[in-house]
């Protein structure tokens, strides 16, 4: 009985992913790496992203301006993060 | 597309492929904008500046910016080059060469692209004093 209650349990649990998520600028710097590997629940708003890397990196919420890129493309907070997914924080840009 | 060109480079850009490229016998007015590297920021005197990238992105976006361009201009052809890694004083940071058969179009279409290039391309520099560094934060 206890058997099928576990995996009924299990059955109910999100499935996860890892993503890679890219650093750059004033970020890589911080965390003093160029990427970062992550597990996360799937799929996963970009909303949700932030809250977990500010859990995992706090240091981050000093330098909390920043985009999120998927895949190469600036990404809401409200777009959704993908396994195989590839993300980018992007401090405030400062080219040309 | 060859109405575009787009660059990202650690070798030194050439003002000469830029009007090349956009050269034609149809236009009129080249328009040519280059970003150079300036010995002091807010007073204080810079030894060097650092461009750092992520580049697939920054070769995304500057394609973006090319064609919303010749979308919304008047414009034959468009290059954005801009350079990566370490620039001393005087070098070339971005170039900008736009073409149109009459100079308003140019010169409005190069505004543009280096205005926009500010906001969105995922470039960083940061200065270089001499008693440290610092990434720079701002649009100017």
């Amino acid at each position: 009985m206890w058997k099928s209650l576990l995996k009924s349990i299990f059955a109910e649990t999100l499935s996860f992913m890892r993503v890679k998520i890219l650093l750059f600028g004033i970020i890589a710097e911080i965390i003093d790496h160029n990427s970062l590997s992550m597990e996360l629940e799937q799929p996963c708003s970009v909303a949700r992203f932030k809250e977990q890397i500010f859990l995992k990196y706090p240091k981050l919420k000093n330098y909390a301006t920043f985009a999120v890129a998927i895949n190469e493309e600036y990404a809401e907070d409200s777009n959704t993060i993908c396994n195989n997914d590839t993300i980018a924080l992007i401090p405030p840009v400062s080219g040309g | 597309m060859s109405n575009i060109s787009i660059k990202l480079s650690t070798s030194k850009l050439s003002l000469d492929e830029c009007y090349d490229f956009v050269d034609d016998p149809t236009c009129g007015g080249i328009d040519l904008f280059v970003g150079t590297v300036r010995n002091h920021t807010k007073g204080k005197k810079v030894e060097k500046l650092e461009f750092s990238a992520y580049a697939p992105m920054a070769i995304k976006e500057m394609h973006v910016i090319a064609a919303k361009i010749l979308e919304k201009f008047d414009v034959l052809k468009i290059a954005i080059h801009h350079a990566e890694g370490m620039l001393q004083i005087g070098d070339i940071p971005v170039i900008i060469a736009v073409s149109a058969s009459h100079r308003a179009a140019a010169f409005e279409a190069c505004q543009f692209a280096i205005d926009r290039l500010k906001e969105t391309v995922p470039i960083w520099k940061k200065e270089h004093f001499s008693d440290g560094e610092v990434w720079v934060n701002a649009h100017p």
